[in-house]
């Protein structure tokens, strides 16, 4: 009887295999995406994109291969049917394993782009480590553009982020990411904003987001001061800082040496204390000149001085124009108060909390310039 | 030569079973019961599964290489023992009939989006059958080799998930005054525990039995770290509101992440699906053998094999009957429930009974 | 005389090649039966005839003929007619003489022997170059002159109704488990086999069941193998006429222990095992790891890859899992064609293998550059092996995964692994599972293992069960 059943079961596997392979399909008949855009025109939703082209090895010569992509375009009015409208114009199914970047346009940022996260998270092939970033242009225009450096346009805004984020200059904000920062109680957070300048794509600041929805932009030269907060990385962090002194100007580069945000809760207001050890390196200075010891302790206080107006600055922003808590204070909150935490709104108690900030800042070399030339050489 | 189960053996077994299927979904879970500090229930169901598991293991020394169909016959009378035993091969019958199904039904969501649930299930089906028919020293090997991979794949995802997380994810860790509500927690949790009741159908043997209760109840303090180690990496990715809503936590922790310093293999998922496929085999596979080593003990004229033959048939059969996930979902509930009797209750009277025996014999 | 005719005949019936030459004395005739083909006929004259004739006139029995005029080193009386056949088909000389009733069996077996020369099967850089040859004699002495112990033992057999092949079981008594010993005794006393003519047929025959894939007995071509084997407690089994021996029981991880790793740099020794163990691995899956990426799971690979991926495979007209199962055909082709070859079209293969199928089959765009790199890499990592029999099952079994990956992708791959994993932990070798050391683990057995290092590990190998578990 045992013999019988193993060739009843050797049947079986042999029919599964000739009519399986329900899920075989060669990469090379997918649609490799690289970017995607997301917007809407009209009261319909636009989705555009770079699909990779692949060239055959004999073709593709000395060309990097990630420069070969096609545009796609598609409008409905829900995701289900813009995505059922481009289904039907190609060629071979869509492969989102590869997408770089998903590009919001403006239009559509400010209706709100909760639910496009909530579209990636549950589709299988779709990354949740794909960069997100808000668009100054609409993004089917901006993936059509020529970048003149032979990459496609996904690749290069991933890799302008990707730089500007390990340089501490730029938050790297993943899907994953940005629907963890939705989940946590009514706050709010920032994403890259990038758009067209002088013919170039750059990065041009950071969208603030609240409920999901585009509110104001940041300028990228205001960005430091949140950037002192958000930063992920501290060794990374390379903030510059030119202090101007009598007739000399000192070019300075800030690290972060120690960051420690503690919220208390007193008498129904939190305070939230900000302490920052500010590590500076003296690049350079415009005109050669004596650094005294004396000048360095009122430079460390000049500096210091400049970053906590920055971080004032922007937090004062946050809790008057925004009323959001873009830094994530939110969580710190909950971990040190989960009790007040869960009874409470936070998003209702952020604009009145209290802000108190501490900087200190040391410069701790000056980038092997001798200051303590001897006199007497100057003065010959 | 006379072959033996090694503790580490028993100890990975039991391993096997418990792991299963809970690694994917066992942040969800944890998270939804507790938050950032579910961890701490974890560890009461830790230790009050610990002590079910010396009940148990106890009860089996006093019967070196019976399984509970034996002892339960010299402990009560045979009706009741039938009705046990009865109850016993039912329960997981059907616990591997459903874990076979909504494992089948996770693999169908996550990773082969096409094929038919009843292909997943038949291969699985047919190489757990080929496992069985070579019964408990050559299952005992299998785990132990599985159990080391697992271990070994899954230490390495958890560490990196936690490179990736973020400490703040994490806070507030314990709360004193909490205490209360974190016990009171853990009676949702210790359910992903169950599977220590596989010990009443493993032969053990007598000598060095501080060795036995070294390796097993060392298994579970393990698993207990190991669970609080999945738990908090995906929570320190994710964040513990975020997390409540996926099923496949774990999974979906690792899909949001990308380490750029490991290069080709910086995408985890591909390793972690191959480790917990392995992992859900061995638990499908112990559950198979427990039902078809019970129901052969009662038709001792029929051999091991056709037992195995007609249980992996009629479990295919049975493990597509449910509709839906949600459906199969519930009934693991319900087998879940039964799985109290079976670990604690069952065992709890007859370890009673033997120690009132014993006393008795003693004063006699 | 009536002996004398029953024993003439008795010789004749045997083969008609049996010579029977009679030496006439004073007293009554002896006579010399001997097979012409087998035997030493200079032996036989020098050493028999000529001192037998040289006491022409005397008065000579079987006893003296035996003990003071013949001059043959190995020779003894017997009165037992039914031996007659099996002695002198095995060439020996045959002496009586009419007035006895004992025969004298003289061994004046001549055999075609090679010269000892370097292995070819075990080659190595750096460990003894004398290989066995296919006179058991020869082998038994290589044995005898590393182990000078007294409790070296060799049990002989004689196996095969027709062939009546010598086979010699050498172990040390006071160090291997005598379970062993009694198993393969057993097993080799059930046989019922018309000839050995190779190793390969015990071989079979100690399987516990004949479907079983993997290989448990070890072959061994150099003798310093398996004397490091009998000296661990281990059986090695020599059969006549066969330069391979064979070594029980094996067990899974030893098939890739080199004996040069004791030899060699310690660390390096450990190196080449995890090398050996990778290349086990990438043997086996490397294809099936391409067709689950390239057709399932693309999204496991950084987007980088992916393009580069999809740009190699976009001219090739075959679906992934047809390429893998051609390419590791035609690989396999290859390393069977290159076998029979006679050396001198040897390199003719390499040049078949690179620039044809390699190179011209690229450029064609039948296939892509990808899997010829993976097929390559599978079929050289299946060289490394230092005993080729634990990869010929591997082999077959690649073609199963990539069956079961094309069909299920990372789930197939796994359960075809799984297979695999229960079939060698189902295995058992003289009792011993196949898995030892690994499962169960040893994790002193893993660490002497990997260390192979003589003065680390005091102690034999735990799962052999020897008696004397000490090294001294």
């Amino acid at each position: 009887m045992l013999k019988k059943a193993y060739e009843i079961l050797i049947l079986i596997i042999c029919s599964i295999a000739l009519v399986g392979c329900w899920d075989y399909r060669d990469i090379d008949q997918k649609c490799v995406v690289v970017s995607i855009g997301v917007d809407k025109v009209k009261n319909m939703i636009e989705f555009s994109g770079e699909v990779a082209q692949f060239a055959s090895s004999k073709e593709k010569g000395e060309k990097a291969q990630v420069a070969n992509v096609y545009n796609m375009e598609s409008l409905g009015k829900t995701f289900g049917e813009a995505r059922k409208n481009y289904d039907s114009s190609n060629p071979f199914p869509l492969f989102l394993g590869a997408a770089r970047v998903v590009v919001f346009g403006q239009d559509y940022a400010k209706e709100g782009i909760g639910s496009y996260l909530n579209r990636v998270d549950r589709t299988t092939d779709y990354r949740k480590t794909v960069l997100a970033v808000v668009s100054k242009e609409k993004p089917s225009i901006l993936l059509n553009t020529d970048t003149q450096k032979d990459i496609a346009v996904g690749f290069l805004i991933e890799n302008i982020i990707g730089y500007l984020e390990n340089k501490g200059r730029s938050i790297y904000s993943t899907v994953g990411d940005l629907l963890s920062d939705i989940e946590l109680q009514q706050a709010g957070y920032v994403m890259p904003y990038i758009g067209m300048k002088k013919d170039n794509i750059s990065y041009l600041g950071l969208a603030v987001m609240k409920d999901s929805k585009l509110i104001d932009i940041i300028d990228e030269k205001n960005t430091q001061g949140m950037l002192y907060l958000l930063v992920k990385n501290l060794s990374s962090f390379e903030g510059i800082e030119e202090i101007e002194n009598k007739n000399n100007k000192y070019s300075f580069l800030i690290s972060i040496k120690k960051r420690k945000i503690k919220i208390d809760y007193e008498k129904n207001i939190p305070v939230i204390y900000i302490d920052l050890d500010l590590d500076a390196q003296l690049s350079y200075q415009y005109y050669r000149e004596h650094l005294h010891k004396k000048n360095i302790e009122k430079l460390e206080k000049e500096i210091s001085k400049k970053q906590k107006q920055k971080i004032q600055q922007i937090i004062q922003k946050a809790q008057k124009e925004y009323k959001c808590d873009i830094f994530g204070f939110a969580e710190y909150f909950r971990a040190q108060h989960i009790q007040e935490y869960e009874k409470m709104k936070w998003r209702e108690i952020f604009p009145n909390s209290k802000v108190v900030i501490r900087v200190n800042t040391k410069i701790i070399n000056t980038n092997l310039v001798n200051q303590n030339v001897k006199e007497k050489v100057t003065e010959e | 030569m006379k072959q033996t189960l090694t503790h580490r053996q028993i100890s990975f077994i039991v391993f096997g079973l418990v792991v299963g299927y809970g690694l994917i979904n066992l942040p969800q879970k944890v998270a939804e019961s507790g938050g950032t500090q579910g961890w701490v229930s974890l560890v009461f169901a830790t230790v009050f599964t610990m002590f079910f598991t010396y009940i148990i293991l106890s009860l089996s020394l006093s019967y070196p290489n019976q399984t509970i169909d034996e002892y339960s016959k010299v402990l009560m009378n045979s009706f009741f023992s039938y009705i046990i035993v009865i109850f016993y091969i039912i329960y997981f019958f059907i616990s591997f009939c459903m874990m076979t199904r909504i494992t089948c039904e996770t693999i169908k969501l996550t990773i082969l989006t096409n094929t038919p649930i009843w292909v997943i299930s038949l291969t699985l089906l047919i190489v757990v059958y080929y496992a069985v028919i070579h019964k408990i020293f050559t299952i005992g090997r299998i785990c132990e080799i599985y159990g080391m991979m697992i271990i070994t794949g899954s230490i390495f995802l958890f560490f990196a998930i936690f490179l990736e997380g973020e400490w703040i994810h994490l806070l507030p860790f314990f709360e004193v005054q909490q205490l209360p509500k974190y016990i009171y927690n853990s009676k949702s949790i210790v359910f992903s525990f169950l599977g220590i009741e596989i010990l009443t159908i493993l032969p053990i043997q007598k000598k060095d039995n501080i060795h036995v209760y070294k390796y097993v109840l060392g298994m579970i303090l393990f698993i207990g770290f190991f669970y609080i180690l999945d738990v908090e990496a995906c929570i320190a990715v994710m964040g513990s509101e975020n997390i409540i809503y996926y099923h496949d936590a774990l999974l979906a922790t690792l899909r949001r992440i990308d380490i750029k310093e490991l290069q080709f293999i910086r995408r985890l998922d591909g390793i972690f699906i191959i480790v917990w496929i392995m992992s859900i085999f061995c638990s499908v596979l112990i559950e198979v053998y427990a039902t078809v080593h019970l129901i052969s003990k009662k038709f001792k004229n029929i051999s091991f094999s056709k037992i195995a033959v007609f249980v992996s048939i009629i479990g295919f059969f049975i493990s597509l009957l449910p509709m839906t996930f949600m459906q199969t979902e519930e009934i693991l509930d319900i087998v879940s429930k039964m799985g109290v009797l079976t670990v604690v209750v069952f065992p709890t009277i007859l370890f009673i009974i033997e120690k009132v025996k014993k006393n008795v014999k003693k004063s006699i | 005389m009536n002996q004398k005719k029953l024993w003439i005949e008795k010789l004749q019936k045997i083969d008609d090649k049996v010579l029977i030459k009679k030496i006439s004395m004073d007293y009554g005739d002896i006579f010399l039966a001997y097979i012409p083909l087998l035997t030493d006929r200079k032996m036989i004259s020098e050493y028999i005839i000529k001192p037998i004739l040289n006491k022409k006139s005397e008065k000579i029995d079987i006893e003296k003929l035996l003990h003071s005029i013949i001059y043959i080193d190995d020779a003894f009386s017997d009165e037992n007619i039914e031996k007659l056949e099996e002695y002198i088909l095995k060439g020996n000389s045959i002496i009586f003489c009419s007035y006895s009733k004992d025969y004298i069996v003289a061994n004046t077996k001549k055999t075609q022997k090679r010269a000892v020369s370097p292995p070819e099967l075990e080659t190595t850089l750096r460990a003894p170059k004398d290989a066995f040859t296919e006179s058991l004699e020869t082998n038994l002495s290589l044995i005898r002159y590393r182990i000078k112990d007294k409790s070296l033992k060799m049990d002989s057999y004689c196996i095969g109704t027709r062939t009546k092949t010598d086979v010699v079981m050498v172990y040390i008594e006071d160090i291997v488990n005598t379970e062993y010993v009694q198993e393969v005794k057993e097993k080799l006393s059930k046989v019922k086999i018309d000839g050995i003519l190779e190793s390969g047929y015990i071989q079979k025959i100690l399987l516990n069941n004949t479907f079983d894939m993997f290989p448990q007995t070890g072959i061994a071509e150099r003798s310093d193998t398996v004397c490091a084997n009998i000296l661990e407690g281990k059986i090695g089994i020599f059969i006549e006429g066969s330069n391979i021996a064979l070594v029980v029981p094996k067990i899974f991880i030893e098939f890739l222990d080199a004996g040069e790793d004791h030899y060699d740099n310690l660390y390096l020794g450990i190196f080449s095992k995890f090398l050996r163990v990778f290349s086990l691995f990438a043997s086996l899956l490397l294809s099936s790891l391409y067709v689950a990426i390239v057709s399932f799971h693309t999204d496991i690979l950084p987007p980088q890859f992916i393009l580069a991926l999809a740009t190699s495979r976009i001219a090739v007209p075959f679906n992934s899992i047809v390429e893998a199962i051609l390419m590791e055909l035609i690989a396999e082709i290859l390393r069977e064609a290159s076998i029979r070859l006679p050396k001198q079209v040897g390199p003719a293969i390499g040049i078949v293998g690179a620039i044809v199928i390699g190179q011209a089959a690229v450029a064609a765009g039948v296939i892509s550059p990808l899997i010829v790199i993976i097929v390559s890499l599978s079929m050289l990592c299946s060289f490394v092996a230092p005993d080729y029999t634990i990869m010929s099952p591997i082999r077959i079994l690649k073609f199963m995964i990539i069956f079961l990956t094309g069909i299920l992708g990372l789930f197939g791959l796994v359960m075809g692994f799984t297979l695999i994993v229960i079939h060698l932990s189902s295995l058992t070798t003289l009792g011993i599972p196949y898995l030892s050391g690994l499962a169960p683990l040893k994790i002193k057995d893993i660490k002497h293992y990997l260390l192979s290092e003589i003065t680390l590990s005091k102690k034999r190998p735990s799962f052999l069960k020897t008696k004397d578990q000490v090294r001294k």
